[in-house]
């Protein structure tokens, strides 16, 4: 529940502008002269309302208005169509991409497969024969190595003998 | 009076959002540049800054106009705007002081009278630049502006009961440290 001098301070800013009735603002009125809080808050509202504000001229706000609606012209966005989308240089340029890599996927792995499996299945057999021979040839390899360790060991052991 | 001029305000944003009227858009412009300046001037404190915050602030207003949905009239979401800009251009500039040269206005003929009232006045200008910014915001609408609590509170995006309490407690201060300033004048 509001008391007297809650209303009569809401209805302060009403008796200032003079938007009051006649009856209000005479009630508000007689309030103010036993009420120092009222008065004093008066006061400062009256002083405030003094405070005036330079004014920056005509000038500047006739160019004000001009940056605002140029500003607003270069951010209003254009209506675009449907039609449009496809028209575009980005989508054109990446569906035109988009193509290129299909039509080359399809030739390397449609067109080249088989191409590609016959010389893999050539060079698998081939790899194989080098692999036998190649171990053939290790295999000999090592044979004559230690054959000729062990035969020089005892040709060392014979000569050995012989000195002795 | 005040609906009158909504509809107009919301008419005019129509014209501009669905024909791209231009001369509309400059009508709003023209309506409320000097509003939007006295706001940023009151929170700022200085000409060059509130001339800034004007210019960020209207661009800005354009620029979200679309997403204005007329639930509150034009004037307060403009000044929602204003404010958000004033105080984030605040935040940027937090120590910088107040300018103190100003025109004031005085109806008393006599000089000594008219010197009180000006020192008065300064001194209120700084007190009142000295408040915390939702305080000062709180005084800025209610005095300046006129608006009612509830157009203070949607503006401040806060409920009346907050804008209550930093209005009077702004008044309090205001009115505590004038007083304690006529003492310490008067001693």
């Amino acid at each position: 529940m509001k008391s007297t001098h809650d209303e009569i301070t809401d209805m302060l800013h009403g008796y200032l502008h003079g938007t009051l009735t006649e009856e209000t603002a005479a009630l508000v009125k007689a309030h103010l002269l036993r009420c120092d809080e009222c008065a004093g808050e008066l006061f400062v509202v009256e002083t405030l309302l003094k405070i005036e504000a330079p004014e920056p001229g005509d000038r500047y706000f006739n160019t004000l208005t001009n940056v605002v609606v140029n500003a607003a012209r270069a951010n209003v966005p254009k209506k675009s169509h449907l039609w449009e989308f496809f028209f575009r240089p980005i989508p054109i340029t990446a569906a035109a991409a988009s193509l290129c890599l299909i039509v080359y996927l399809v030739i390397v792995n449609w067109g080249g497969f088989h191409s590609k499996q016959m010389q893999y299945g050539n060079k698998m057999a081939k790899n194989i024969t080098v692999d036998v021979s190649a171990s053939d040839d290790i295999m000999y390899s090592l044979e004559e190595e230690y054959s000729d360790d062990f035969s020089t060991g005892n040709d060392d052991g014979d000569d050995l003998a012989v000195a002795l | 009076m005040d609906e009158d001029s909504r509809l107009e305000d919301n008419r005019l944003i129509d014209s501009y959002l669905d024909e791209g009227d231009e001369v509309a858009l400059e009508e709003i412009v023209i309506k409320y540049r000097r509003e939007v300046y006295l706001i940023a001037y009151r929170m700022a404190g200085d000409m060059e800054e509130a001339k800034d915050i004007t210019q960020k602030a209207l661009i800005s207003a354009v620029a979200k106009l679309k997403d204005f949905k007329k639930k509150s009239s034009f004037k307060t979401w403009l000044y929602r705007i204003t404010v958000n800009a004033a105080l984030n251009h605040m935040r940027g500039n937090a120590y910088k002081t107040v300018e103190l040269c100003e025109t004031m206005k005085s109806e008393d003929e006599g000089v000594v009278c008219r010197l009180i009232e000006k020192e008065q006045e300064r001194n209120l200008k700084v007190l009142l630049a000295a408040l915390p910014p939702r305080q000062r915001l709180s005084v800025i609408l209610r005095v300046y502006k006129g608006l009612s609590l509830a157009e203070t509170a949607d503006v401040m995006g806060c409920s009346q009961g907050a804008v209550k309490s930093h209005y009077h407690s702004a008044i309090k201060k205001l009115k505590t440290t004038m007083a304690a300033n006529q003492t310490g004048e008067y001693l």
